[in-house]
């Protein structure tokens, strides 16, 4: 009796909720969450009708998104530049597959281990780092990347060394993270991508989220008004480190095979740090944006260009890169943005006209 | 009842002496003048309350409790904020957002949050500018919302390094217009100016500092004619333009 009673109330006061929040803010009438709503339903339908190649390059440009995104929330809105998250990346890599391949711990459990131990690496480096101001933390990931890699590299009777890991297929096995097809991957990956933009959009809505920025644009102004900086930039490097791992160990059983050049490499981290300046760094979806073109550009370019001359794709690449960042701030989004902004100008003058 | 002490506050910085055993009183509700040359250790004295700096020696006290050794975020939290001499918005964030951010210092509900950035606004003229990006803002707004966004973390004592700097005779007067509507609620201040015709149109009790220690305090009024302060910073004849 009670507990339906329960049900009914809590059912009427979201009810109750959801009308008042309609009429305050008409959310539901924007085109803007049509669009998102279009794009959501397009990226869930669009594996049936592409082949395996575009299946597989969407699921790596998902993998990649959830680490760049996750390297927007310190690097971007909080304007401490990490050129070390392959460190993060890498130990989500590492944790999972350590565990499945030395004591068949299923790849789920690791993805959330993975996490913690990247946690709480982020919690030494912080007390390392974020009680200095200047270029000290950049230097820091860089090193620590390297670090790793070495260290991976050299605990041969651990982590095999240059040979890698391979992670054993044992067939169709949803609770050990492996599936038969590319599909769930695709799956996985999307999702991962929509959860971590989710929290990032809740956290950048929160205090913690607007102190984060604060910190990115003018520390002293943040401290004089309250600010605890040091405490603000632990918690940002401790979510962005989790998602991250969360992205390496994505990248494992994807792929089935890892090593220390690949997932602790330096270009592992400036790649992920490309991705959110191009798609643009402190927006929430620039990373996600950012990771789509580079990683086509990239395809585009070796596919077009890769046969003739040696290099050529990269010069293409570059040059794809360097126009981008020219073009001003906040990569993609700003672009886009600014020319949104210039073609309502141009209605707004040709409407004042008529 | 006295808000702010300080006593025999010194700072060296390597043979510099910026503050020399400086004394002062803020009493409740009044507007402290501190002025003097430049370099007399005015802003240092800021630094030093807003634990920016630690000192050497000496005490502060804020309502009968030490302050020395915070960190700048637990002195604000205590209720003492400050503006700082180049006007420091966030750049790349609306006005709305760089209130917030003061007011989240009360709170960390974001509705209340809200509620408050809109009074504040509302209360330093800067409603219909809410959505703009602070860098987009003329000097004298900048300075509007570098306002409300100290009031926004609700301080008791506001502590203003020289907010006139680069402002126009007209944005003077609106600055010292707003000066008073903050004292008028209730909130004590300090105000470090160079614009000497302005502060002492407004201030209560002025404190002059030279070489980093006091060389007069008292009545805005007496100020121009002490010997001291008129070599020491004034210059002759002040007393003559000062009063017309």
């Amino acid at each position: 009796m009670t507990v339906k009673k329960l049900i009914v109330l809590v059912f009427v006061r979201w009810f109750k909720n959801m009308k008042v929040a309609r009429i305050r803010n008409k959310k539901l009438i924007r085109p803007k969450a049509y669009l998102f709503l279009a794009i959501f339903i397009l990226l869930f339908v669009l594996p049936f009708y592409l082949s395996r190649y575009y299946i597989h390059l969407l699921t790596m440009i998902f993998i990649f998104a959830v680490a760049a995104e996750a390297w927007n929330i310190i690097g971007g809105y909080g304007g401490q530049f990490s050129l070390g998250h392959a460190t993060f990346f890498g130990i989500g890599a590492y944790t999972s597959t350590m565990l499945f391949y030395y004591l068949n711990v299923s790849p789920w459990i690791g993805l959330f281990l993975g996490g913690i131990v990247a946690v709480l690496l982020s919690i030494g480096i912080s007390h390392l780092c974020f009680h200095l101001r200047g270029p000290y933390f950049v230097i820091f990931t860089l090193g620590l990347t390297e670090v790793f890699r070495y260290l991976f590299l050299n605990q041969r009777w651990i982590t095999l060394g240059a040979r890698g890991m391979n992670i054993r297929y044992i067939g169709n096995a949803p609770l050990y993270f492996q599936f038969p097809g590319k599909l769930p991957y695709y799956y996985i990956a999307l999702l991962t991508t929509l959860i971590v933009v989710f929290v990032t959009h809740k956290m950048i809505n929160s205090q913690l989220g607007y102190y984060i920025v604060a910190l990115g644009q003018n520390q002293g102004a943040a401290e004089a008004i309250g600010v605890n900086s040091f405490k603000v930039k632990l918690k940002a490097l401790c979510v962005s480190a989790f998602f991250t791992s969360f992205a390496g160990t994505l990248y494992a059983q994807y792929i089935y095979f890892i090593d220390p050049d690949t997932v602790f490499g330096i270009s592992l981290s400036i790649q992920i740090m490309l991705f959110a300046v191009v798609g643009g760094a402190g927006t929430l979806w620039g990373p996600v944006i950012g990771t789509f073109i580079l990683q086509i550009a990239t395809e585009w370019a070796s596919a077009t260009f890769g046969a003739g001359l040696r290099g050529l794709h990269f010069i293409i690449f570059g040059a794809i890169l360097i126009i981008i960042v020219l073009s001003g701030e906040k990569g993609m989004i700003g672009i886009f943005t600014r020319s949104y902004q210039r073609i309502e100008m141009l209605l707004a003058k040709n409407w004042e006209k008529e | 009842m006295v808000i702010l002490e300080i006593k025999n506050l010194t700072k060296r910085f390597g043979g510099v002496l910026a503050v020399d055993h400086l004394s002062f009183d803020v009493k409740n509700g009044q507007i402290l003048g501190l002025i003097g040359p430049n370099g007399a250790g005015k802003t240092t004295v800021f630094n030093l309350i807003t634990g920016v700096f630690s000192s050497d020696s000496g005490e502060i006290l804020f309502k009968g409790e030490h302050i020395k050794s915070l960190k700048p975020y637990e002195v604000c939290k205590k209720g003492i904020c400050r503006t700082f001499q180049i006007v420091q918005p966030f750049r790349e964030i609306t006005v709305f957002q760089n209130v917030m951010i003061g007011a989240f210092c009360r709170t960390s509900d974001v509705n209340e949050a809200k509620e408050k950035t809109l009074r504040v606004l509302e209360f330093m003229g800067l409603y219909q500018k809410t959505g703009i990006i602070a860098k987009d803002l003329t000097l004298i707004e900048q300075l509007k919302l570098e306002f409300a966004r100290a009031l926004a973390t609700d301080p008791e004592l506001l502590l203003l390094d020289e907010s006139m700097a680069g402002l126009n005779p007209v944005e003077c007067k609106l600055t010292e217009y707003l000066i008073k509507k903050i004292r008028d609620e209730g909130i004590t201040l300090v105000v470090v100016e160079h614009n000497i015709r302005a502060i002492l149109s407004i201030v209560d009790y002025i404190i002059v500092v030279a070489n980093g220690s006091k060389i007069y305090e008292g009545k805005p009024q007496e100020v121009v004619h002490d010997r001291k302060v008129i070599e020491a910073y004034l210059g002759e004849g002040f007393s003559n333009v000062a009063f017309k």
